[in-house]
């Protein structure tokens, strides 16, 4: 082709293939493709540390969120509360498989496996211990990206709650405001992760 | 040749051009989510038993239910999570599908902001599972109020799981490849 780059200086837009220079930003800049508008690569405030300590928080309140009870409802004398575990317990009794794996995979699963995957890399890059294998790991975080639904299952509970509140008398359980202060971490988490800042870093790896 | 397999030289990860046989795979999950549309819809997404007395709904009973009680903006919400962005998605992958083949330069750039938003909204049609998933957890009142979830659940949460399967198989770059100028 024509004049060669050294690749380290090129970056090309996941959604378009185009291809541009890596632009020099200074922190908290973002850079966009001229052709379809996607985010070509963003240099994050402080990432490291603000994502490792996210990281610690959610799981510190991942435990709760998915042990202690929703929300409880009480009528005519009745009263009963449930975790997000126990729905998925009865649910497996009741026969539906597929929904008590959906629940399990996409609210706990995979949300507690990402919490702990993003602590494992920041941890990782930090102790300089990069491998291959690192790669592949960081790889499947991106691809994770899209199964967590903790976000979803929130507003479900709200609207659970808006339609048996009508009827019914409602008690707030502490596993809601776990579930509420997780999902804040992990969008926080998504916020301040900087993939663009790790990739390079995984790149200056010698081969492992 | 844009198919094949090659090998990264530096960390031995195979990847290919594009994602290989992209149109294939995109194609067989839409038509799989598209045929578990069907079941999803007529079977009933929850049984209430109230006294004894078992009531079945479907999910557009469900709707029709948040209606009458007044709540509508539960019943929107509703109507979009779990009609409009499954039917919409797999309506914008079967256009973008198409657009793959043979597509018009002028939207290039929405069909783009069309595959993005068709990713990022795959989620959330999960709510409507997540809401009977809960009230069938937490209403077991014994006698008076009992929720049980139905057969209708488990292949919405299939369909939903195709069109998120859909989504990730479909390679955005082949909406371009149709107007980059040949190389040599």
């Amino acid at each position: 082709m024509q004049e060669k780059q050294p690749l380290d200086s090129l970056i090309a837009c996941k959604q378009c293939d185009g291809l541009f220079t890596l632009p020099k930003l200074k922190e908290g800049q973002k850079a966009r493709c001229c052709h379809c508008g996607g985010t070509l690569t963003v240099f994050k405030r402080n990432s490291v540390e603000r994502s490792m300590a996210l990281s610690v928080a959610g799981l510190v309140f991942f435990v709760p969120a998915v042990s202690l009870p929703i929300f409880g409802i009480s009528a005519a004398g009745n009263a009963n509360e449930a975790s997000l575990i126990e729905s998925i317990v009865l649910a497996i009794n009741n026969g539906d498989y597929i929904v008590a794996t959906a629940l399990f995979l996409f609210t706990i699963a995979i949300p507690l496996v990402r919490l702990i995957m993003s602590l494992v890399i920041h941890l990782s890059l930090r102790a300089q211990k990069n491998t291959a294998k690192l790669r592949t790991f960081f790889r499947s975080y991106q691809n994770l990206d899209s199964w967590a639904m903790v976000h979803v299952l929130l507003l479900g509970v709200i609207i659970s709650m808006y339609k048996l509140g009508e009827s019914s008398e409602l008690q707030i359980g502490t596993g809601l405001v776990s579930l509420c202060l997780l999902l804040f971490c992990s969008t926080m988490l998504s916020i301040t992760m900087d993939h663009q800042h790790i990739w390079q870093q995984l790149d200056e790896c010698p081969n492992g | 040749m844009i198919d094949t397999y090659q090998r990264c030289p530096r960390c031995h990860k195979t990847f290919s051009q594009r994602k290989p046989k992209s149109l294939q795979y995109t194609m067989a999950w839409t038509i799989a989510a598209l045929i578990m549309l069907i079941p999803a819809n007529m079977y009933p997404m929850m049984v209430y038993y109230k006294l004894g007395v078992g009531k079945a709904s479907t999910i557009f009973e469900g709707i029709i239910q948040f209606v009458q009680s007044g709540m509508l903006p539960i019943a929107l919400i509703i109507f979009i999570a779990s009609f409009v962005i499954p039917l919409g998605k797999i309506l914008a992958l079967f256009f973008l599908m198409y657009n793959a083949k043979k597509s018009q330069k002028k939207t290039l750039k929405q069909q783009s902001k069309l595959y993005h938003l068709v990713e990022y909204l795959g989620p959330w049609s999960m709510l409507d599972v997540f809401v009977v998933a809960v009230m069938a957890a937490i209403v077991k009142l014994g006698f008076i109020t009992n929720i049980e979830a139905a057969d209708g659940i488990t292949y919405f949460t299939l369909m939903v799981v195709f069109t998120m399967f859909a989504a990730e198989s479909f390679d955005p770059r082949l909406l371009w490849d149709n107007h980059s100028e040949p190389k040599e």
